[in-house]
């Protein structure tokens, strides 16, 4: 480090502003290569674990929209605000920020009374876990 | 094959190191931490040679081009 900026150092996933299958193909293949990699340097965990966090939120982004969309066609709720929280509380809670703590405590009853969006919240979680299996590097590598 | 951590001049230099002496051939790959879905190619005989790391840190992947195409990363912190 050569200042507290560096500390706080921004990271930004580009590829989410123009998805395709192919960009979150190579996504999950850079994902893997930064879970997987040893740690060296001073902050080198805290460093990691904010990049890690970055490529989690960037999957909650990537399927917000087809998230929303389903939760309201399959009437499980027709919130997207409530459905897009579902969406970043399995994906990268850490992230989950309330405004408003009295709306955000509306929201977390609105969440329990509704299982039906948490679990698909969390079975979209667990798919795109799935997907980061080490066959899937091998298959997205084949693309390139 | 391994990344070994050196300090020199107050910055840190990452060197790749061939322990087996096997020279196979690798592909190495360099990630800013800032934008960790992009990567630039890095020549071998630079990594062999030692590339400092400029800060906030890089992640330095290598993939070595045998029948299993091993591959390891390390992450630099600077």
């Amino acid at each position: 480090m050569t200042s507290l900026a560096d500390l706080g150092a921004r990271v930004d996933i580009e590829a989410t502003r123009h998805t395709t299958d192919r960009t979150v193909a190579m996504l999950l293949v850079h994902y893997r290569r930064w879970h997987g990699a040893r740690a060296l340097g001073p902050l080198s965990s805290v460093h990691r674990s904010k990049v890690l966090s970055a490529f989690e939120c960037s999957d909650a982004r990537d399927l917000e929209h087809h998230f929303v969309d389903k939760a309201h066609a399959y009437r499980v709720s027709s919130d997207t605000v409530l459905s897009a929280m579902a969406l970043a509380l399995a994906f990268c809670p850490a992230e989950v920020r309330f405004d408003n703590w009295l709306r955000g405590q509306e929201m977390l009853r609105a969440l329990i009374a509704n299982p039906t969006l948490v679990v698909g919240a969390y079975l979209a979680k667990l798919a795109k876990d799935i997907g980061r299996s080490p066959g899937e590097e091998r298959v997205a590598r084949g693309r390139t | 094959m391994r990344w070994k951590l050196e300090h020199r001049d107050r910055s840190l230099l990452a060197r790749l190191v061939d322990e087996a002496g096997a020279d196979q051939a690798v592909v190495v790959r360099r990630y800013d931490l800032r934008n960790p879905d992009r990567y630039v190619a890095v020549k071998t005989g630079d990594c062999y040679a030692g590339m400092s790391v400029p800060a906030p840190g890089a992640l330095l992947s290598q993939d070595i081009l045998d029948d299993d195409m091993q591959l390891s990363s390390v992450f630099v912190s600077a």
